[in-house]
């Protein structure tokens, strides 16, 4: 705990040195949730609030290695680039119309990039969920951040974490039974692939050889009717 | 007779450009009392002069004793002026004739005259004046001047030139009298003005400044004249001459008329030079085109309710004889024999026979027949060429299919082994990667080696060289097995998700590889059976039961095959793997 505060001079944002062959993972959740007001806002037409943000995963502590997360609305907003130094990262707005927000995370360590997501806001139920419409909407997705080699300082942020909070910390999807699923299904199909592409290699290794023995007996017709003594009967 | 004189002297002196001089006035001159100006003596004889030279070389022409020019002139200007008067005498043949009478009849003188003096001043003013100024001169100093004499006869023989003419005599061809061939060009007698008129003024008077003499009158322009001149033409404008021509003579002759029928000969005066002609008004004699039909176009096209054969015939009859004049048609239609008609009903009945005609004549002309042939051969042949076309379009379009499924998949080969590491590096941008080859075809997705932060979902995007075609077919493979097209980005599923899809690309890629197979297996049957006719080969084949069958047997099926193998990117919902199982 000492060294996260006092950093020693290697780690600095000069160190520059990577931890080559160091991997470290750090999944997040993005996405938005909606509610819709029920009616159509007078002044302005609006009728959804809606909230879009980014949370770990896992009940750490973000602001640690992250600096600052820059949301970018839609231009039509007074001013469309929001930007939080510290959690909560989330923007919470009223409108009417869905549109892509692009969410930058910015890290402590100048020399790692920021990284870039994409979230297409989303504020209406799909189809047969239209009746729900009174109820939140969620659209929310996990991702990972990866950091390849970080810089020592990057490694020293990552690793030394502070939990949100004591008690249980939960979403609103599950995402673990979606991992569960999702990896069963691709698996599934990968088999299925797998035994049709033996099957279609076997049947082109067929066919490249009848297309050889065709061509075999081609070259012998055709020098046997040059010979007018044909070989096949 | 003392006021024509005033009158003709006051004009002639304006248009001589004159000046009042009467220092000038030679002592032995008769004066005259209404005669107020008086002219320079050599001004008048250069006006002769020049007259004379164009008259020069004339042959003299003896006038009738009562008004020889040539007499000796009495001392009474007048009486010369007159008799001058008559013998100068323009071409107008209403003078003309005046003259003949004084001249052969000698009767009624003093109105010929008179009337002759005020003709002769409308046409030849200035000759008139000439000569009769010329007389005039002459009259104190005898003899008769040379030019003077020379005008006289000159005009004498114009005048002689016109009563040949009238009698129907040969003469010589004689050049046309004009006006400046009587006086000489104009613009010479300014000049002669100018010449006599410069030398008085071009002096300054003593004690004039120099420079306002130099206002007064410059070198080229003389003394601005003391009151408006005219120049030119004086008074009168130049009149047409007429009658300078020979007259053509005239005959009394018989003629007929082509536009007649009945060749009636009539006689009229013409002139000599038409004679035989045709007779000129016969070209004004048109007929309209009547339509004539046989009994059997009528009974074919023509008839019709309301028209008997009779009634129409009458009425082509009247057309002809009236030459279309429905009015009159109407009126000598013949009412005991048809019910009486309106102008209209005829005009209608008319011009229906008249389009039917043409129409029927335009549309069956003797040579249609083998045109309609010919161009239905040429229809059916292009329709031919047509079809082959198309045909031979359908061939080149499968041909190409099938040339860039192999293409493909051979290309996807090529860029695995030659597309250099930083090539695609760059492609690939941020995540620095290495591909790695999953089989020897399929997708590269990009290994993220680099080191760097990125998203994980990054790494399950589709690389950029992978196809639309093969992304949809991939894309369309995954919902048809069930599985999300953004899948959780965790280590695992990212890795099994990537191979699946490379895996689907490959199947693709064999399957389009397959698809080829069966069509060159299906040419060289052809080529086989072309070669050795009624034998078949016996190959065990790709079947998907693995039962040993002929070529023949097996065709139905492949063909299956081969749609399989082309709908995996195409329609959706086609369970590919259904041949498999």
């Amino acid at each position: 705990m000492a060294a996260a505060a006092t950093v020693p001079p290697e780690f600095g944002p000069d160190a520059g040195g990577r931890l080559k062959g160091v991997t470290i993972i750090k999944p997040i959740i993005y996405g938005n949730v909606a509610r819709h007001f029920g009616k159509k806002r007078e002044e302005d037409g609006h009728t959804h609030q809606w909230t879009v943000y980014v949370k770990p995963y896992l009940n750490e502590d973000m602001s640690g290695y992250v600096k600052k997360v820059h949301f970018k609305l839609h231009d039509s907003y007074a001013n469309p680039n929001r930007v939080h130094n510290k959690p909560p990262y989330e923007v919470t707005e009223t409108g009417w119309g869905e549109f892509e927000i692009v969410i930058k995370i910015y890290f402590h360590d100048p020399n790692e990039r920021p990284v870039t997501l994409y979230h297409i806001l989303k504020l209406f139920h799909q189809g047969a969920d239209m009746a729900l419409s009174k109820k939140t909407l969620v659209s929310e997705f996990y991702e990972e951040i990866v950091f390849q080699d970080p810089t020592q300082y990057m490694q020293h942020l990552l690793t030394n974490i502070q939990p949100v909070t004591m008690g249980p910390y939960k979403h609103e999807t599950d995402f673990e039974e979606k991992k569960v699923k999702s990896l069963q299904n691709i698996l599934t199909a990968k088999t299925k692939i797998k035994s049709d592409i033996a099957d279609v290699k076997e049947k082109l290794k067929q066919a490249k050889e009848a297309i050889a023995k065709y061509k075999e007996e081609i070259a012998k017709a055709q020098s046997g009717s040059l010979a007018e003594s044909p070989s096949l009967v | 007779m003392a006021i024509i004189n005033s009158v003709l002297l006051i004009v002639l002196a304006s248009q001589m450009e004159s000046i009042t001089v009467e220092e000038n006035v030679e002592p032995g001159m008769p004066s005259y009392p209404s005669c107020q100006y008086l002219y320079e003596h050599d001004a008048v004889e250069l006006v002769g002069l020049e007259v004379a030279g164009c008259l020069q070389d004339l042959p003299a022409v003896i006038l009738g004793q009562p008004f020889d020019p040539f007499a000796p002139v009495g001392r009474t200007p007048p009486a010369a002026r007159r008799r001058g008067a008559l013998v100068l005498h323009p071409g107008s043949n209403v003078c003309l004739r005046q003259l003949m009478e004084v001249l052969w009849e000698e009767g009624e003188l003093e109105e010929a005259r008179d009337t002759m003096a005020s003709c002769l001043y409308e046409y030849y003013p200035a000759a008139f004046e000439a000569v009769a100024v010329a007389e005039w001169s002459s009259a104190g100093s005898a003899p008769v001047p040379a030019a003077s004499r020379a005008v006289l006869q000159g005009l004498g023989f114009a005048v002689m030139g016109d009563v040949q003419d009238i009698l129907g005599l040969e003469r010589p061809p004689t050049p046309e009298l004009t006006k400046e061939a009587i006086l000489g060009s104009s613009d010479k007698l300014k000049k002669k003005q100018m010449q006599m008129s410069t030398p008085k003024v071009s002096k300054r008077p003593e004690g004039m400044p120099r420079e306002v003499f130099a206002l007064l009158c410059n070198d080229s322009k003389g003394v601005p004249p003391v009151f408006p001149t005219d120049t030119g033409q004086g008074y009168k404008q130049t009149k047409a001459k007429l009658g300078m021509r020979k007259v053509r003579p005239w005959k009394w002759m018989p003629f007929t008329n082509p536009g007649r029928t009945d060749g009636a000969v009539f006689h009229h005066w013409r002139r000599v030079a038409d004679e035989g002609k045709e007779y000129p008004f016969a070209k004004f004699n048109k007929k309209v085109p009547v339509p004539s039909y046989t009994d059997d176009e009528y009974n074919q096209h023509l008839q019709t309710s309301g028209w008997t054969k009779e009634e129409t015939n009458h009425l082509i009859d009247l057309a002809k004889r009236f030459d279309l004049r429905f009015i009159v048609m109407k009126d000598r239609w013949d009412r005991e024999k048809f019910t009486d008609r309106s102008v209209e009903d005829l005009k209608e009945r008319f011009y229906t026979i008249q389009t039917t005609l043409i129409k029927v004549r335009s549309t069956s002309p003797p040579e249609g027949k083998p045109y309609i042939e010919e161009e239905q051969s040429l229809v059916t042949e292009y329709r031919r060429i047509e079809a082959r076309k198309k045909e031979r379009d359908k061939k080149t379009q499968d041909l190409q299919k099938l040339i860039t499924a192999a293409d493909s998949q051979s290309e996807s080969r090529r860029i695995e082994k030659k597309l250099p590491k930083k090539k695609l590096q760059q492609q690939l941008a941020r995540p620095r990667v290495d591909t790695v080859a999953v089989e020897s075809t399929g997708i590269k997705f990009p290994d993220m080696k680099g080191s760097g932060v990125s998203v994980r979902s990054q790494r399950m995007k589709m690389p950029a060289n992978v196809g639309q075609k093969k992304i949809k077919g991939v894309e369309q493979l995954l919902q048809e097995l069930g599985v999300e097209l953004n899948p959780m980005p965790t280590e695992e599923i990212c890795t099994h998700f990537n191979e699946l899809r490379s895996d689907m690309v490959l199947l693709y890629e064999l399957k389009a590889a397959y698809s080829t197979c069966e069509f060159e297996l299906q040419t060289l049957r052809h080529q086989y059976e072309s070669l050795c006719p009624g034998k078949t080969l016996d190959i065990p084949v790709l079947s998907d039961n693995q039962t040993v069958s002929s070529i023949e047997n097996d065709g139905g099926k492949q063909k299956v095959n081969l749609a399989e193998i082309i709908d995996v990117v195409g329609s959706p919902g086609t369970p590919n793997s259904t041949h498999i199982i």
